[in-house]
């Protein structure tokens, strides 16, 4: 039983949103959640359906590195209580593109600019840091493309592959195995090869991911318009020319690997010299990830590795900016890529700010965004504005394709831009001075608990009472100390980092002297304890002692530090820039020329229409767009063969599961070792025939004979047992016409026909003629049928067809 | 000459059912590593090497023996020359139809490191019968397909699926099931967790049947730690003496270990700073590349070290590559690595020729020595050896000869181990 539910992303009236969730249930038992995505705007109460179900997702895979397919991810795995829990399946360029994405849309995020986050720091409201997001990242387990997985518990009797998408780097189709069900989630993939992608395994290995009993396919579609790179080329070179700049948000690693491979190269090829760069706050990170995930990529790229033995992401012409610096820095024109496709995250939206006042400027969209989203906005009034405009017909269109459509939008709005500044002046030492209290606090937890643990570690029945006793009076004085400052003079004793303490002002007469704390000697039941420390060689003392000693050096280590602290100070500059949070708000008219040309890398329709009916699924489910268009493509996919095509709205169940009566089927040992194995023609297969008993395997009792072969624990699983009784052997012998099994072909059949002294050859499609007599047709069924005059001839020929396959009786 | 055996696969089916297992070389030796699994009309070669102490045909194992046309697949466990070096002659000279599957690493790495030994060989055979040319490397190279670890492939009814073996990047084992029967081949693996590999993982079903190395047979190893400790002591004695570190290395595997191995410690050790560590071996620098890009394909700790630093650590920050010895301004201490590991010729044995007469400098082995190289004969400390350039020229020796081996093979205790983890009912 398996039902689906689209929880975002599902086919509506208008494409309200591209983010994805889908919610996949076996037998309610077992339910996946594929992708966490958001929108571009961030909305909360898109996600309010999925704080609901939290406790019942089993497994989540992820399939593309973008927002709109993990972007709530990490916003769930805080917020959501249980969520980081669930186990993660993703494939690893999918982890690191993620953690880019993420970080970079983060950093913009309406969350991280909340203005309760800055007043009231409850622990729900935290803000989210990078480090966070780092560590989310880790935790999610990395696959390899058609991987064999297996899943513990609950979830064992499912399977997991992971097969190429295109689409995007790392990008995944997930096929799942459920007993008798065989899914495959494909949305968002692509049939072409591009400069960077494989094309989608539906296309490369369709032998793998054919007849699935559903398959589930975004029926958001490509425009198949070729020569694309050329029209996006003299969009490009239009805004130049003119002494503009151009400006095209992109996301951040996904599509814009391609884009950066793609003009990177054309810049190489074609010697220009106008500046091209890649700005996104991860950028540097990103392209550091795309050089070390080469064996991700099409052949074409490793190739042109090998070849030059330079990385290709190692960009002659591009340039990556991490901030607005690098970019304003240069002047005159300039070619943008820039995080953030949907101009609501990322450094995109302030950069349009910018450059979209500048009438001499072209903003060129690649990818569609949600409506509601800034880009969605512009690209819905660019849509209207196009509207029955011819394009500059410079170019021949004899493929339909149109040359990039021009317009301007007349819009104007007032933006709200996020942005992270960094602290400069009084607000920086206000800032270090709440992190040192902070800090100072953890420490002097750190420190307490180690005592305490110390403490806890003599075990009290050994030691004498009276000793124990005023130990803990000690201890107890000097955890007082200790509040006061920080270990008092017993930090000589535990850490070697610290040389000198005041000893004047101390009033307890103990601390005159150089503190010195016995080590009492712990026994059990076999004798002192053995410090493995005190015995080792000198080679290994290192090693040993390092590990050994790795958690208390952690904890110490803070003491040790705050004597450094100028140092650290400076460290903590540099690593984590503390900054505030600013929200501006800016009126923009939009003066430049915007066009949409696209380059998403997605199927367009009328492959969709050719592959998915070679891929013969039972039954088709389309989401992730409007009503109308997933419409158009069930019709002419109903043409194509399929009937049963669902259309799911956003919460929708859809109940797509395999009503067929079939049956696993185990033999017993000792009926295996009876069998017979005949060779088919073709040697694809080999048939063995065989009589017995279907035994209902009794899970309760154990006692079946096959029990220890069985594995599985589904009922339906069924056990051939050896004929016993004489009533078994009479209904077996009820047997019917010989059947033959295999596939012959003519080619080979006519070899071996010649090889016996018989003259064959074809005549026409099928058919073959045997010494001018006999014809073996073969017939568009499968059938073959020999034709002539009874004689010696017949059945010599019949007898040389026969051979070729396995016999039945 | 080649060792035939015969597993009974276990309760036979059917008399048909025999597992032929043919060693075409490595049988009972070191070297020329090559192997045939025939089941069910399916048949897998594993590994096609050379010998390395032997030249032209004579070093490739024995070919003649079998119809190699019948193989369907062949796979090539990792770039060393003793498990790769003849593909490209079986690719190319024989009848060899099948298809050649090798890690992505591997592949890249293998194209530099035998496109050199075409070249070395050129040099150092006199006849003409070298094996193979540029081109037919060239040609075997576009046939050959890389795999990713993990990944299941099927070729007419044979999956395989490659997992991590240690050894060397882009070294694997391959998991190989043919008509129900599980087979792993491991290739050599090492078990010991070093900078930058993965171990042998233990895959996650049992095989049937496990074919395994026995490089190090029943001897066992020294713990790595102690071992590092030992070398840099030494290295570090050595130079506070003001001398010179040679350490011969074999170009791959064992060289970006070593590396990784001083850049850490040098990197820990300020005071060190004015010492300059070199490697001189241009393989290893074109292969540095390699490393860079397959992060991913290591250990943990260095993919770690990779996200959190965001430099890439196989971009050494104390360690400098070295063109050539004339650019090389001999001055003062300095730790040198170079290659070949053996001393037969090249870097390593002129830069030996030239300390070895001095007693504060120190020649440390960190590879396996084959007999017959003067490696091997230095370990006895003679007091003289011959020099390269002929004519009787005899070096004097005083500097100090260790060997610390950070031969990245398993010993007897570990594979004892893993074979008892994975727990096979038949072992090769």
């Amino acid at each position: 039983m398996f039902t689906f539910t689209p929880l975002l992303g599902a086919s509506s009236t208008e494409a309200e949103t591209l983010a994805s969730q889908s919610l996949l249930s076996f037998d309610q038992n077992v339910r996946v959640l594929i992708d966490v995505g958001w929108n571009d705007k961030f909305d909360l109460q898109l996600l309010e359906e999925l704080e609901r179900i939290t406790p019942s997702i089993d497994l989540i895979l992820l399939t593309h590195a973008t927002i709109s397919h993990l972007g709530a991810y990490v916003y769930a795995c805080k917020r959501f209580p249980g969520f980081d829990a669930i186990p993660v399946y993703a494939t690893l360029p999918v982890i690191n593109m993620g953690r880019m994405v993420t970080i970079d849309a983060y950093s913009t995020a309406w969350f991280t600019f909340s203005p309760s986050a800055a007043s009231s720091p409850s622990p729900q409201e935290e803000p989210i840091q990078q480090s966070d997001i780092d560590a989310i990242f880790d935790k999610i387990h990395a696959l390899k493309y058609s991987q064999q997985l297996t899943l513990t518990a609950k979830l064992s009797s499912l399977r997991l592959t992971a097969h190429n998408a295109g689409h995007t780097l790392g990008g995944t189709l997930w096929r799942l195995q459920y007993g008798q069900e065989d899914i495959t989630y494909a949305v968002d993939w692509n049939h072409a090869v591009e400069r960077h992608l494989n094309s989608s395994a539906l296309l490369t290995s369709p032998e793998q991911l054919s007849r699935p009993t559903a398959l589930i396919c975004g029926a958001r579609t490509g425009s198949g318009i070729r020569r694309r790179e050329d029209l996006l080329l003299s969009a490009i070179l239009r805004g130049v020319e003119r002494g503009g700049s151009v400006f095209m948000p992109t996301s951040t690693s996904a599509r814009a690997l391609e884009l950066c491979h793609l003009l990177d190269s054309i810049w190489v090829e074609r010697q220009y010299t106008v500046p091209l760069m890649y700005f996104s706050r991860a950028g540097a990170r990103t392209i550091a990830y795309a050089r070390s995930m080469l064996e991700w990529m099409s052949p074409a790229i490793v190739r042109e590795w090998e070849e030059k033995g330079t990385s290709p992401f190692v960009f002659k012409s591009l340039k990556i900016a991490t901030s607005e610096d690098e970019i304003h820095n240069i002047k005159g024109p300039k070619v943008i890529l820039a995080s953030g496709h949907g101009l609501e995250w990322g450094v995109s939206r302030e950069l349009f700010a910018n450059l979209s006042t500048d009438p001499n400027n072209i903003a060129i969209f690649t990818q569609g965004s949600d409506c509601k989203s800034f880009a969605g906005e512009i690209l819905t009034l660019w849509q209207a504005a196009t509207e029955g405009i011819v394009a500059d017909d410079d170019d021949d269109d004899d493929d339909g394709a149109s040359g990039p459509k021009f317009s301007r939008i007349s819009l104007q709005r007032q933006l709200e831009i996020r942005k992270s500044v960094p602290l400069q002046g009084d607000e920086l030492e206000t800032y270090l001075a709440e992190e040192k209290a902070r800090k100072n606090q953890v420490d002097r937890q750190t420190a307490m608990d180690l005592k305490n643990r110390n403490i806890l570690d003599q075990p009290e029945s050994e030691s004498e009472s009276s000793e124990s006793e005023e130990d803990l009076d000690d201890d107890y004085g000097e955890d007082m100390e200790a509040e006061k400052s920080d270990l008092g003079i017993l930090a000589l004793t535990q850490d070697n980092d610290l040389y000198d303490f005041e000893v004047r002002g101390v009033k307890s007469i103990k601390h005159k002297m150089f503190p010195y704390v016995p080590r009492r000697i712990r026994r059990d039941p076999y004798g002192e304890i053995i410090r493995v420390e005190d015995y080792v060689r000198a080679e290994e003392r290192d090693e040993a002692i390092s590990n050994d000693s790795n958690d208390v050096q952690e904890a110490y280590g803070t003491i040790g530090k705050k004597r450094k602290w100028t140092d650290e100070r400076e460290e903590e500059k540099r690593t984590v820039i503390p900054s505030k949070t600013l929200v501006e708000y800016v009126d923009i008219v939009i003066r430049c020329e915007i066009t949409y040309i696209e380059y998403e890398g997605l199927a367009d329709s009328r492959s969709m229409q050719m592959i998915i009916p070679q891929i013969q699924p039972r039954k088709l489910i389309l989401i992730a767009d409007t009503i109308e268009h997933a419409d158009n493509l069930a019709a002419s996919l109903r043409d194509a063969g399929i009937q049963d095509i669902y259309i799911p709205t956003s919460g929708k169940s859809v109940n797509a599961s395999m009503d067929a009566n079939a049956y696993v089927v185990t033999l017993s040992d000792d009926l295996a070792h009876q069998l017979i194995w005949q060779d088919t023609a073709s040697s694809e297969y080999t048939v063995a025939q065989l009589k017995g008993r279907l035994l209902m395997k009794n899970l309760s009792n154990g006692s079946s004979q096959a029990s220890e072969q069985m594995e599985t624990a589904d009922l339906k699983d069924v056990t051939l047992g050896r004929l016993a009784t004489r009533k078994d052997l009479a209904i077996a012998s009820a047997q019917t016409k010989p059947i033959f099994v295999g596939d012959i072909r003519l080619a080979e059949l006519r070899r071996r026909l010649m090889a016996e002294g018989i003259h064959a050859e074809f005549k026409g499609e099928g058919v073959l003629l045997c010494d001018e007599h006999i014809l073996v047709r073969k017939l568009e069924t499968g059938n073959v049928l020999i034709q002539g005059g009874v004689g010696n001839k017949f059945y010599e020929i019949r007898k040389i067809v026969d051979s070729f396959l396995a016999r039945i009786v | 000459m080649s060792a035939k055996r015969q597993v009974a696969d276990f309760e036979p089916v059917d008399q048909s059912d025999y597992l032929e297992f043919v060693a075409l070389g490595g049988g009972n030796e070191v070297g020329r590593s090559c192997h045939i699994i025939n089941y069910r009309g399916k048949t897998i070669m594993l590994d096609a090497g050379v010998h390395p102490a032997l030249n032209g045909l004579s070093a490739l194992p024995f070919y003649d023996d079998y119809d190699l046309s019948t193989v369907d697949v062949l796979l090539i466990s990792h770039f060393h020359l003793d498990h790769a070096a003849s593909l490209p002659y079986v690719m190319t000279h024989t009848d060899f139809k099948g298809r050649v599957f090798m890690t992505h690493p591997t592949k890249a790495i293998y194209r530099w490191l035998l496109s050199d030994y075409v070249r070395v060989s050129a040099i150092s055979s006199n006849d003409a019968s070298t094996l193979y040319t540029d081109a037919d490397l060239n040609a075997s190279f576009e046939r050959i397909e890389a795999i990713d670890y993990h990944s299941t492939t099927e070729v007419e009814g044979i999956k395989f699926t490659a997992y991590h073996a240690g050894h060397v990047l882009g070294a694997a084992m391959y998991f190989i099931e043919i008509g129900g029967i599980k087979i792993l081949f491991t290739g050599d693996y090492s078990r010991e967790e070093d900078r930058h590999l993965n171990v042998a993982e233990v895959p996650t079903e049992r095989p049937d049947i496990i074919i395994t190395e026995s490089t190090y047979g029943t001897s066992t190893h020294q713990p790595r730690s102690e071992k590092e400790t030992r070398l840099l002591n030494l290295i570090t004695k050595t130079i506070l003496n003001g001398g010179r570190c040679l350490l011969p290395v074999f170009s791959l595997g064992n060289a970006q270990e070593l590396l990784l191995i001083l850049d850490e410690y040098w990197q820990n050790h300020p005071e060190l700073d004015g010492i300059p560590v070199f490697y001189a071996s241009s393989l290893a620098r074109k292969c540095l590349a390699v490393y860079q890009t397959f992060i991913n394909m290591m250990n943990d700790s260095i993919r770690k070290k990779f996200r959190d630093d965001n430099s890439n650590p196989f971009q050494f920050k104390h360690i400098r590559s070295l063109k050539n010895l004339e650019r090389f301004d001999d001055l003062g201490p300095c730790v040198m690595v170079a290659s070949p590991g053996m001393l037969q010729n090249g870097v390593s044995r002129e830069l030996l020729e030239r300390w070895a007469p001095e007693a504060k400098n120190a020649l440390i082995l960190t590879g396996y020595s084959v007999d017959g190289t003067l490696a091997k004969q230095i370990l006895n400390e003679p007091s003289e050896f011959a020099s390269v350039a002929g004519g009787g020229i005899k070096v004097p020796r005083r500097l100090y000869v260790e060997e610390i081996s950070f031969a990245a093979h398993v010993d007897y205790k570990q594979n004892t181990e893993f074979i008892d983890l994975v727990n096979a009912p038949n072992i090769v």
